[in-house]
């Protein structure tokens, strides 16, 4: 052992005391360490009654009896379980429903700064906005020009708008725009263009001031002012040029662009409230009653589809629309909730 | 058998149960750990309830340890010094002597030595612990009758292990002072005895 090595002789029974290996054989003797110790003692025998006496030393500070208090240990651990029993239900009654509350609003308003974050991100690119049916919506767009949105009708713009880009809408539905002009005089460049991509068509203008109304199918483009060029999406290839009181239509199935009968100004007449019924058919009206204010229309008398009518009607609302029609066609309208069935008057 | 982690942690999720038997466990050993600060009764019970009361009240935010003794022992030290510092008139390290007692338990077998030696040894014990300071009774209390190591003493009494080793070797240089001072007086007892 190499223990074994340490020379002892010169021990004195305070080395004793505080020998660590010493400590734990007088306290915890096995086998290995009285073996070890009586070795020891036999090796150096005049440090026996050294050795002994600090035995004695230690055992006596590690025998001491506990100190016992004279009041019981039941009594106080009544005392404490008095306490935290009130504690407790004071943590029962008020703490922790104020804390779930505090964590539940927490995050309640973590939930809602993070939708609020998303959202904002994702409005980043693009802004949109909607009118609902029957309801119109003005816009001003970041470069100052004027969009109002008829019923049921969406349009989408990037957010930031930078000056060497051409200004870019997307429409569905119907709008009439009355576009600021932004180029210097003479030094027309392309990005001073202001684009409207409707369905399958590109709409290039300057300052100008139009109509387009994209329903079905179709999409009608009228010039009230300024210049202005529709070009194909898909080619690219220049349809047609408006001049100021153009009014086109361009059919998306038959990729046919046909003048329309109407003047371009009648087109704008809804930003007004008003319908010009020149050159709509009834048909077309009950198409507006549709597509702009959200009605399901049955027709019952297939022969009134193709008659015409002329002159400005109040639009403030579809019943103005109806009670016209009514009134001219001598027509009875059954109403519910949305849906319309519209058939001659049998009793006028 | 007293599982003390297991106890330790079932007490720290809200066991009440739990927490009695460490209670239980820990009430004469920290009563008796104590009584080296102070003679008064009261206030060392006072501190042991603002200890386990404590306890209960911060259990969501102890952490699980690897010596349950040596953390009661460290938080008991430090309610209790704060309640005598908080106390002045009530007898703390300034104890009187006399009142001080240790219950010396002497071994069963004495077959080198006299039980008229284990007297004087008892005696010169006594004497000696008496003569030191507080801080030395206490590290003398922790190795001696604890059986803490050097590192698990330099924990509780918030020293480093250098200072404890220190503090150590000072209360060994009051008992080795008045210890050699009995041997003096035996050696006069035993000279007059051979006189005889």
């Amino acid at each position: 052992m190499e223990k074994q090595q340490k020379d002892y002789s010169q021990y004195t029974k305070i080395d004793f005391f505080t020998d660590d290996l010493f400590i734990s054989y007088v306290l915890h003797p096995d086998e290995e360490n009285m073996a070890y110790w009586e070795l020891i003692g036999k090796n150096f025998p005049g440090i026996v009654p050294e050795m002994e006496e600090a035995r004695h030393w230690i055992l006596a500070l590690n025998g001491q009896s506990a100190y016992r208090p004279s009041a019981g240990k039941p009594e106080l651990w009544q005392k404490i379980a008095a306490e935290i029993q009130a504690h407790d239900r004071r943590q029962l009654r008020y703490i922790r429903p104020i804390k779930r509350a505090a964590r539940w609003i927490g995050s309640a308003a973590a939930i809602f700064i993070l939708g609020w974050m998303l959202h904002e991100y994702s409005q980043q690119g693009e802004k949109e906005h909607y009118a609902g049916y029957g309801a119109q919506q003005e816009i001003v767009l970041p470069d100052e020009s004027v969009v109002t949105l008829n019923g049921n009708s969406t349009i989408r713009y990037a957010r930031t708008w930078k000056s060497d880009k051409p200004r870019e809408i997307w429409l569905q539905g119907e709008a009439y725009f009355t576009v600021k002009h932004v180029a210097l005089k003479n030094r027309l460049q392309q990005s001073d263009s202001f684009r409207v991509h409707v369905q399958d068509l590109d709409i290039t203008v300057l300052g100008t001031r139009f109509n387009v109304r994209n329903r079905r199918t179709t999409t009608e483009i009228s010039l009230v002012e300024g210049s202005l060029r529709i070009n194909q999406t898909a080619t690219g290839a220049l349809l047609k040029v408006l001049k100021p009181g153009d009014a086109f239509i361009y059919d998306s199935t038959s990729h046919e662009l046909k003048s329309l009968e109407r003047k371009a100004v009648a087109n704008k007449a809804w930003t007004n409230n008003e319908i010009d019924l020149d050159g709509y058919t009834l048909e077309d009206i009950l198409h507006i009653l549709e597509d702009t204010y959200g009605y399901e229309i049955t027709l019952q008398a297939p022969e009134l589809a193709q008659k015409r009518l002329s002159g400005t009607i109040p639009a403030h609302n579809a019943e103005d629309i109806l009670f016209v029609l009514k009134k001219v066609f001598n027509l009875r309208i059954n109403q519910k909730s949305n849906h319309l069935t519209i058939s001659p008057n049998q009793y006028p | 058998m007293f599982d003390e982690k297991n106890i330790w942690d079932t007490f720290r999720y809200g066991d009440e149960s739990s927490f009695k038997l460490i209670f239980e466990q820990f009430y004469t050993p920290l009563f008796n750990y104590g009584h080296k600060f102070t003679v008064d009764d009261h206030i060392i019970e006072d501190a042991l309830q603002d200890l386990f009361v404590k306890l209960w009240k911060n259990k969501d935010s102890i952490r699980e340890t690897s010596s349950v003794k040596n953390y009661l022992y460290k938080a008991f030290r430090r309610v209790l010094l704060r309640k005598l510092s908080y106390a002045p008139q009530v007898v703390g390290f300034s104890s009187p002597e006399d009142k001080l007692d240790f219950n010396f338990q002497l071994g069963h077998d004495h077959t080198l030595i006299s039980q008229e030696r284990l007297q004087q040894i008892r005696q010169s014990l006594s004497d000696a612990l008496k003569k030191m300071t507080p801080r030395q009774r206490e590290i003398i209390h922790l190795r001696y009758y604890e059986e803490m190591e050097y590192e698990e003493i330099a924990d509780i009494m918030q020293l480093s292990v250098s200072s404890t080793y220190k503090l150590l070797y000072r209360a060994i240089e009051t008992l080795r002072n008045n210890l050699s001072n009995t041997d003096f007086l035996l050696l006069l007892s035993l000279l007059s005895l051979k006189k005889v």
